[in-house]
């Protein structure tokens, strides 16, 4: 809901708003330009009979004296040979030179305000700045929502590139785009008359001017009482018995000729002050550091459009296209999907396009869609993956929440199904935690939990035989994987270790085949390395299967190769293949971005911590650290003649500053200790890290990061910090397989 | 046939006086470039023998709030804006033209009543560009002005 308020106003409006925002922008550097151009402000004496008279006698034929916001003041003379404006120095009332506007201003003025298209534009205009506040305010709601809160609102944010960009850009200059589009929808209103802008209220002309020849324009009491600098605008008058007209900060009246006394002086009304500071505030005229600012976040505004549309169109295209999918209100049965990869998608359609054919109206949607109500909803499947150690996958991180607040269990049954892998302790663990919040809420189990090990299409033909068993008819389920775009890397180097104490591991590294052809075949066969950072995930697809297996990056493209980690496990099918590996054999490789496993930026020291190939990333940032960031990495093994990988390129690390301190443990060496040991025993010096703000980062198995978390606790627990705190701020992220 | 000429003779007799007392007149100011940033504003009215205000035909130009700025027909109408209703339409651009067709009475026709053009660009003063007398005399005489008007005519 709050997403698609989100989304539909910035679809529709980002055109506009990034040409309104854009020439909004460029205007609000006039009001700077204006006052550092403005000449010499007069001295604070210098009165407005003293201007009138001087400009009297310098510009024959004046109508009328103006004195812009910046301090700029023309005159406008109209005589036989037509009309013409003058600047006027505000010291003597001598001519400067006649005032020429630039044309590129006032065109961007009109554009900015009505497009150029007159009462339709400025309803366009106006309906921009709503859909740019409805865009704030939703966009903030969404990001208290993501960083879990709003007092975390200002915490380091998640996910890709563009995203992070989106957010950090969105956060400076929010409040600047609110309050101009709050006050540029004051402005329309009044435009429209919506709003009285006080404009119309005049003094009322004297009914009565006192008679007598005109007396001089600097005896004028009434012009001697108005100093220059609050001056707005001086008509003069047309003839001997017509009157000055003045406008000043406060208000308006007249001065009659003869005496130069002040008739029917009127100080402004609320509602034109009220108008008055609001058009200050959104033109930044008299207040030009503030038009700075609000230029500069009207600049963040193109920039947001854009992402924005990116980050949707890439989120459009990342999720799997279901056909003949009815919305979740219409559908007889609710399909909800709980995924990290996509990969549980593939089985969702396949569910999907055979219930569809049985004639059912089925609607597929991620678990972080669950609603309260389902109008004409007879049946509900749940499928899902789990994430990491035991976690939501990202389709269903708000699932279980979002469950807790529908009081009343829905009337019709649920099937749950799990997919996971069995060779992990927490096999389907989070389709487990789901299985137990929907038995605790009484919600009714259309059949058992079940599961799925390692995508097994035979298994979920079977799940689909007992489904079509409660339904009463046939239901095959033939699921047919969709293979990921992959690209042939070749394996040009690889150092085997851990041999001697039963853990054969294996760095291998792969770069691009040569190619032959043309340039338009070699692009268009999507040769090359593709672009991935140390960190993200590297899927290989083992020959025979479709099942892609993730192994971290332990280099990054910048690096010219794609290097990997990999122990090889007894009867693992993927690790095995990758072992029989000899250079120059080929594989099948594609990456998957892990944007949250990077060390952030800056001046803190980041912890590395890894048992085995979890050095596999570390080594990788280790290598990217050309600037020297202080790393100082925790490292556990077996025995450091055999499985200790990267030995060789550690010491040249730490030659070169790109590593600051190493400290190893090996559990079958004279010492016995494993790298959470080292944890304890390095509390001290942790505890001073942390507090500098360093950030940890820990890969490996999960049993060692359940270890070494513990170990940090207790480390850090007389900081009064834990590592729920510190994971909350992104400062402790963890690589778990 | 006998009842056509009847009716025929009784439209004339019905129509006939309205002819004797009002004419369609088509009144044409052409803009000078002004530059700008938007239109100007341009209120066209009648004044009677002693210059006293007697109504406007047009008035061009949307807000109500300009139209004090429009000095000399603000101070002949007394600042009645309301007075426009019916006779308003959008701001006139720089070089444009604008045309108007109005009934005036005949009685206001060679008694001393005149034509006068008020008009205002955007942060411009207002300016009195035209005050022609409603004449047979001076029907098709055109004005050139250096103000606002570059040329100016009625045809009635």
């Amino acid at each position: 809901m709050l997403r698609s308020v989100h989304k539909l106003p910035g679809l529709i409006a980002a055109a506009l708003i990034l040409v309104i925002a854009a020439s909004g922008a460029m205007l609000s550097v006039v009001p700077a330009y204006d006052a550092l151009t403005a000449p010499a402000a007069p001295a604070p004496q210098l009165t407005v009979a003293d201007l009138a008279a001087a400009v009297a006698k310098a510009v024959p034929g004046v109508s009328q004296l103006t004195r812009a916001p910046s301090g700029t003041i023309t005159a406008d003379y109209s005589d036989d040979n037509g009309m013409g404006t003058d600047l006027i120095d505000p010291s003597t009332g001598r001519v400067l030179g006649p005032d020429n506007q630039s044309a590129l201003y006032r065109w961007l003025y009109g554009f900015h305000r009505a497009l150029l298209m007159g009462k339709a534009g400025r309803l366009a205009s106006a309906l921009t700045s709503l859909a740019l506040i409805t865009l704030c305010v939703s966009g903030a709601m969404l990001l208290a929502r993501r960083m879990g809160g709003w007092r975390r609102f200002f915490a380091r944010p998640r996910g890709s590139t563009w995203e992070r960009l989106h957010v950090v850009v969105a956060r400076y200059v929010m409040v600047g785009l609110v309050f101009s589009a709050l006050t540029g929808i004051y402005i329309s209103l009044t435009n429209f008359d919506l709003i009285p802008n006080g404009l119309a209220q005049m003094a009322p002309f004297p009914s009565a001017v006192p008679p007598g020849q005109p007396m001089a324009i600097a005896q004028m009491p009434a012009l001697q009482a108005v100093p220059v600098d609050q001056l707005r605008s001086l008509t003069y008058p047309t003839d001997p018995t017509d009157v000055f007209t003045v406008t000043t900060a406060a208000g308006q009246g007249y001065v009659a000729q003869a005496n130069g006394a002040m008739l029917n002086w009127t100080p402004n009304g609320l509602a034109k002050q009220v108008f008055e500071t609001i058009y200050m505030l959104h033109t930044g005229e008299g207040f030009w550091s503030l038009g700075l600012l609000l230029g500069l976040a009207a600049l963040g505004a193109p920039f947001l459009s854009a992402t924005g549309v990116l980050l949707w169109w890439r989120r459009r295209r990342s999720l799997p296209r279901i056909q003949h999918n009815h919305t979740a209100h219409s559908a007889d049965t609710i399909i909800l999907v709980g995924s990290e990869t996509n990969a549980t998608w593939g089985f969702a359609r396949t569910l999907h396009d055979a219930l569809t054919q049985q004639g059912y109206r089925c609607h597929t949607g991620s678990m972080n869609t669950l609603a309260k109500h389902y109008a004409h909803a007879e049946r509900m499947f749940l499928l899902t993956s789990t994430h990491g150690d035991g976690g939501a996958p990202a389709s269903a991180r708000s699932f279980l929440a979002r469950l807790e607040k529908i009081k009343n269990p829905p009337r019709f049954p649920v099937a749950l199904l799990g997919f996971g892998d069995r060779q992990f302790p927490k096999f389907s663990q989070f389709g487990y935690d789901v299985a137990v919040a929907l038995d605790e809420r009484r919600w009714h189990a259309m059949l058992p939990y079940d599961t799925i090990d390692r995508q097994s299409a035979q298994e979920f033909a079977r799940w689909g035989r007992a489904v079509g068993d409660y339904l009463g008819h046939a239901l095959e389920l033939n699921y047919q994987p969709v293979r990921p775009r992959t690209r042939v890397l070749q394996l040009i180097e690889r150092i085997d270790y851990g041999h001697e104490v039963q853990a054969p591991t294996a760095v291998l590294r792969f770069a691009a085949p040569e190619v032959g052809g043309n340039l338009w075949e070699r692009l268009t066969r999507r040769s090359g390395l593709p672009r991935f950072n140390a960190g993200d995930l590297a899927g290989i697809l083992p020959p025979d299967s479709d099942m892609p297996r993730y192994y971290s990056l332990a280099s990054s493209s910048r690096d010219g190769f794609l290097e990997i980690c990999v122990r090889k496990h007894p009867g693992g099918n993927c690790s095995g293949f990758l072992h029989s590996l000899e250079p120059g054999e080929m594989v099948e490789v594609f990456v998957k971005p892990n944007p949250d496993f990077r060390p952030l930026r800056g001046r803190r020291p980041v912890i590395l911590i890894a048992a085995g190939t979890g050095i596999g990333p570390l080594a990788g940032f280790i290598r990217g650290n050309a600037r020297g960031q202080a790393m100082h990495l925790y490292f556990g093994g077996r025995d450091p003649r055999s499985d200790f990988l990267y030995a060789e390129e550690i010491e040249g690390w730490l030659d070169e500053r790109r590593l600051t301190s190493l400290t190893t443990a090996f559990s079958r060496s004279h010492d016995r200790a494993y790298v959470q040991d080292r944890i304890a025993q390095d509390a001290h010096r942790l505890r001073k890290l942390i507090h500098r703000g360093a950030q940890i980062m820990v890969c490996g198995g999960a049993e060692m990061a359940a270890g070494v978390m513990q170990a940090l606790d207790a480390a850090i627990a007389p900081m009064g910090l834990s590592t729920v705190a510190l994971k909350a701020e992104g400062r402790y992220v963890e690589d778990v397989y | 046939m006998k009842n056509t000429v009847i009716a025929a003779v009784l439209a004339a007799a019905l129509a006939l006086p309205y002819q004797a007392k009002a004419r369609t007149v088509t009144i044409v100011a052409r803009m000078n470039r002004f530059g700008g940033w938007s239109g100007a504003y341009v209120a066209l009215y009648l004044v009677g023998p002693n210059n006293q205000y007697v109504k406007t035909v047009w008035m061009a130009g949307r807000h109500h709030w300009i139209y004090h700025e429009l000095v000399a027909w603000d101070r002949a109408n007394h600042g009645n804006w309301r007075g426009v209703d019916g006779v308003t339409g959008a701001s006139v651009g720089s070089g444009q033209t604008l045309t108007i067709h109005t009934d005036i009475a005949d009685s206001l026709i060679n008694a001393g009543y005149s034509l006068v053009v008020d008009s205002k660009a955007y942060a411009r003063p207002s300016r009195e560009d035209v005050r022609i007398p409603l004449s047979t005399q001076d029907n098709g005489r055109v004005v050139r002005t250096h103000g606002y008007i570059n040329e100016f005519y009625y045809r009635m």
